[in-house]
């Protein structure tokens, strides 16, 4: 598969300028995020900051009361277990209540590709790429600390954060390995819901990391589409008959997101579940077509959502 | 490598857990031992304790504490001990909680409340107003000495030391 990439045009060379980007993926966002101008502008401020609260320690009522104390200002958010803090009079990861484990900072749209894969106690569910176990962590509370949670991280230097947050939140109902998510065949389970939040070109995450506008290639789309493409084959391998599979980047890019699940549909006995958030999939990137399914997917935008860059599709494997 | 406990190292954490009258609480648990520079103690359910035992994990469960000559008790053992014993307790003002997640000691004049069952250099658990264990110090005073002016009791260990070695953030 090669990036699709289009001409040079006076408007993509302005904006490419304008705000600091390569001109091909400028170009690229043209083609596909709605109101483009808004968007980036967006990119260039500071995202927003959520926090989910951590219900196996503590209620969502008495956090709200105990960091409204303290200064905070809170609101609710779509999710009934996030906040968005709108007000902090210190930082919010130096808290009391943030050692204790009362909380995780995380964004909106990470929190949504777990609500989505609907733990529940007492299954048996894997977190393919875990680093640095945010997402593992909401599992193992919406698994109510029961049952099986298996995550892998294939970096080493990446452990020691799943180690920190996974023990300071009171997840018990876990076991980390340190291995490559393409080897999970190893332990010989079979899993009622699989999350693979992949690894990507993070082009989501450039509010928090602007040197990725310049620094990432058409290649590196290239490359991690195909790898992609091979934990998504070993997760459907995974999936108990029935269960499901949440797939999800921080990337805008089609090739890693949309072209990806478009796979799956066209190879397995495979169906889309539909997630009552965000923005539609694509059916169409320059000379790519997907399956009409794919609308059903769910992509986040942070002039839209007030959320980092993010793409969730939920797949019920039959 | 996470084990069983041996019978030697259950008759030693069943003796540390009914020092604190939770005998029964752990009676059910599901205790693993992990072997490395120390022996560790772990909780977890029955089915992470199944696949541990047979695929060795990086971690699994929860670290309640450290097995050496005596048993060590970690972080996340300190708060399930506080929220289910009232036992070897003080609480601190919400200024020596703020100290002592930096490090600190603990001030005799801080100690808001405590328990009556502590010697000197004892171990207790530091707690907050809301009685969350921030902390595990270690008494320089017995029990009628606790509130006197200066350090009366000293900082093994506090949470926040997740903020000391956190060095990677979620998106």
């Amino acid at each position: 598969m090669k990036t699709v990439t289009f001409s040079s045009t006076k408007e993509s060379n302005s904006l490419a300028k304008a705000y600091g980007y390569s001109e091909w993926i400028v170009n690229r966002f043209i083609h596909y995020i709605p109101d483009v101008y808004k968007f980036l502008k967006r990119m260039d401020r500071p995202s927003p900051q959520y926090i989910r609260v951590n219900s196996l320690k503590m209620s969502k009522a008495e956090l709200k009361s105990r960091l409204v104390d303290r200064g905070f200002v809170l609101e609710d958010t779509v999710l009934g277990d996030v906040f968005s803090v709108k007000k902090a009079p210190h930082p919010i990861g130096a808290t009391p209540e943030y050692l204790l484990g009362y909380y995780y900072i995380q964004d909106l749209s990470s929190c949504i590709s777990v609500v989505a894969m609907d733990p529940k106690s007492d299954e048996t569910n894997l977190d393919m790429c875990a680093a640095p176990g945010g997402k593992t962590t909401y599992i193992a509370q919406k698994m109510k600390n029961t049952g099986l949670l298996v995550a892998m991280e294939s970096n080493k230097r990446r452990m020691n954060s799943i180690v920190f947050n996974l023990n300071r939140c009171g997840v018990m109902n876990t076991c980390v390995y340190n291995m490559n998510a393409m080897m999970a065949a190893e332990l010989r389970l079979q899993y009622d819901n699989i999350l693979l939040d992949a690894p990507c070109t993070c082009e989501g995450v450039i509010q928090k990391d602007v040197k990725r506008k310049v620094s990432r290639t058409p290649e590196d789309i290239e490359y991690c589409s195909v790898q992609q493409t091979k934990l998504i084959d070993t997760a459907v391998s995974l999936v108990k008959p029935g269960g499901s599979l949440v797939y999800a980047t921080c990337s805008f890019a089609p090739e890693e997101n949309e072209l990806i699940v478009d796979h799956v549909l066209q190879k397995y006995d495979a169906e889309i579940i539909p997630i009552p958030y965000g923005s539609e999939g694509l059916t169409q990137f320059g000379d790519l077509k997907f399956d009409s399914q794919i609308k059903k997917t769910r992509r986040f935008y942070p002039h839209i959502h007030s959320t980092l860059g993010f793409y969730v599709a939920k797949i019920k494997i039959k | 490598m996470y084990r069983q406990l041996t019978r030697e190292e259950r008759t030693i954490l069943n003796r540390f857990f009914d020092k604190w009258d939770l005998f029964h609480y752990f009676k059910d648990k599901n205790l693993l031992v992990r072997e490395g520079k120390v022996r560790e103690f772990f909780m977890m359910t029955d089915d992470a304790k199944q696949l541990t035992l047979n695929k060795d994990p990086y971690l699994a469960g929860i670290k309640l504490g450290e097995l050496r000559k005596h048993v060590s008790l970690g972080l996340e053992g300190a708060r399930i001990f506080a929220e289910n014993a009232d036992k070897k307790k003080i609480v601190v003002t919400d200024q020596a909680e703020a100290l002592v997640l930096y490090g600190r000691d603990v001030f005799g004049q801080s100690i808001i409340q405590h328990t009556n069952d502590f010697e000197e250099n004892e171990i207790v658990l530091i707690t907050n107003r809301y009685g969350d264990a921030i902390g595990i110090g270690r008494t320089r005073y017995r029990v009628d000495k606790i509130r006197e002016k200066g350090v009366t009791v000293t900082n093994i260990a506090d949470r926040g030391w997740y903020l000391r070695e956190e060095t990677d953030f979620e998106v």
